[in-house]
């Protein structure tokens, strides 16, 4: 799966999925919010690490 | 200028800091666990039975659950990473039998909303950029500075006792705001705590800890300071029903004793662990001096070739079936992540040390809610450790006076090297120093 394809996330340090179609409401980030346009100062709910810390789920 | 890290060379550290004689106070044996382990996961990716027992080493874990639970321990990536993404069903209550009677009440034995609202009071202050400010700008520059200035000029060091063991207990003591002069004495009590079977000893240790923190945190309370007591003291906790509170004393405490207990060891073993497998592949020692960009790499390859934990445990809280094995409730699961760190699916030729391997998660700092909380400040102590050990030791290789280090410790719990006799070229501004 490429990185465009992708509809789920997982962080690459604790395993956090974050997926499309869910969001992170607890974030601000709503239901259905793509990957590319979840903001850029959102963190893993988790573990707190930014996006960079992310890998396409496989 | 104020002292910013502990010596451990000239103080009375007991047992603390040498992995072997730590493990041994513990009653563990010191095995290396890789060969059975690799073993193992040629087998079924669930097995019955505690990994101790499957390895045919002595019990310790399995000696710790009242009325003999069945065990299951559990090897693959893909299970490993489903069990620790289950906390309901795979639940941290088996820290009730293995830390809270000697740590209290912590994160550890902790599950569901009371563990997500006690771990926020903290999350803040362990988050990456945090360490990357905060800790690095306060604690872990002039930490690093400190230790290897105190070796720079004498061409030989013991890396161990010099720069990987001192950092991270003198990083969270002044992190803590606790005075420098107690960092060995609250480690020791810790130990005592968590280590010693004597009941008497524990008290003792008990009130060492007191002694030394109960104070700071009174003073906190009193006149907040730039320090991570003050931080919890002033940190404000929601309950369940929404309404908020300080922490008391003894949450403070329980805090504060958590991160010492799981962060004392852990980045002082891998930081010699990832200097250790550095120097036995020089080749990639060099690569790294080129390209720093590869830091990350080289810590998440040397935290997935050899954690220092190889296994933690969960407490199975309902009747479950794990890789087609069916578990009771009351079960304990050992989670094997050095099995799951080296699967044969998930990575090329997964035994060997590379650092040039794509970034790719793995379980030393587990997964999940339990996630490690201070390994994003464990990744940032070890970055910039092994700059200062790159730009400041030149010609850095080991010291052909001693043996060759050897990975040792417990055989499934707080592995590392057991020294790291090194020699460099003294720097040119250095050599001629009094």
């Amino acid at each position: 799966m490429t990185n465009e394809q992708s509809k789920q996330w997982t962080c690459m340090y604790c395993g956090y999925v974050y997926d499309e179609a869910e969001g992170d409401p607890d974030s601000g980030v709503a239901p259905g919010t793509p990957w590319s346009e979840v903001p850029e100062d959102w963190c893993c709910p988790q573990c707190s690490v930014d996006k960079d810390g992310f890998e396409p789920a496989q | 200028m104020n002292q910013k890290t502990v010596n451990l060379k000239d103080d009375d550290r007991g047992v603390l800091f040498n992995a072997g004689e730590e493990a041994a106070s513990t009653g563990w044996v010191s095995a290396d666990p890789y060969p059975k382990i690799l073993e193992l996961m040629q087998g079924p990716p669930v097995q019955k039975g505690a990994l101790e027992d499957l390895m045919g080493i002595p019990g310790h874990f399995s000696k710790l659950f009242p009325g003999e639970p069945e065990h299951y321990t559990v090897f693959s990536f893909d299970l490993v990473n489903q069990a620790f993404l289950d906390a309901e069903t795979f639940s941290n209550k088996v820290y009730d039998y293995m830390t809270k009677n000697r740590l209290g009440d912590s994160l550890l034995n902790m599950d569901g909303s009371r563990h997500t609202r006690t771990r926020n009071i903290s999350k803040p202050y362990f988050k990456p950029s945090f360490a990357q400010g905060w800790w690095s700008d306060n604690w872990i520059g002039q930490a690093v500075d400190e230790l290897i200035s105190n070796i720079v000029d004498k061409g030989c060091a013991d890396l161990n006792l010099d720069l990987c063991a001192p950092l991270p207990v003198s990083v969270v003591t002044i992190g803590f705001g606790v005075d420098m002069k107690e960092a060995l004495p609250l480690r020791k009590a810790v130990h005592e705590l968590t280590a010693q079977r004597d009941p008497k000893l524990v008290e003792e240790a008990n009130q060492e800890i007191q002694r030394i923190m109960l104070g700071v945190i009174a003073a906190r309370r009193a006149d907040p300071r730039d320090d991570l007591i003050s931080k919890f003291v002033t940190a404000d906790f929601s309950e369940e029903d929404g309404s908020t509170r300080k922490l008391t004393d003894d949450e403070v405490l329980g805090y504060c004793l958590l991160i010492i207990f799981a962060g004392g060891g852990t980045t002082w073993r891998q930081l010699g662990i990832t200097i250790m497998a550095l120097l036995d592949n020089p080749e990639q020692m060099e690569l790294l001096r080129n390209d720093r960009s590869l830091l990350r790499s080289a810590i998440q390859e040397s935290t997935r070739w050899y954690p220092t934990d190889p296994v933690f445990l969960r407490y199975v809280a309902k009747d479950t079936v794990l890789g087609g094995v069916e578990m009771k409730a009351g079960s304990i699961l050992h989670i094997c992540v050095a099995a799951a760190n080296r699967d044969r699916s998930q990575w090329q030729d997964p035994d060997r040390f590379d650092i040039t391997r794509p970034l790719k998660r793995h379980f030393a700092f587990g997964a999940g809610a339990h996630a490690c909380l201070g390994q994003h400040l464990s990744r940032q102590e070890m970055e910039e450790a092994l700059n200062a050990v790159i730009d400041r030791l030149p010609n850095l290789r080991w010291d052909p006076d001693y043996l060759h280090a050897e990975i040792t410790g417990a055989a499934l719990v707080g592995r590392g090297p057991d020294a790291l006799h090194v020699r460099f070229d003294p720097a040119p501004e250095c050599v001629h120093r009094d």
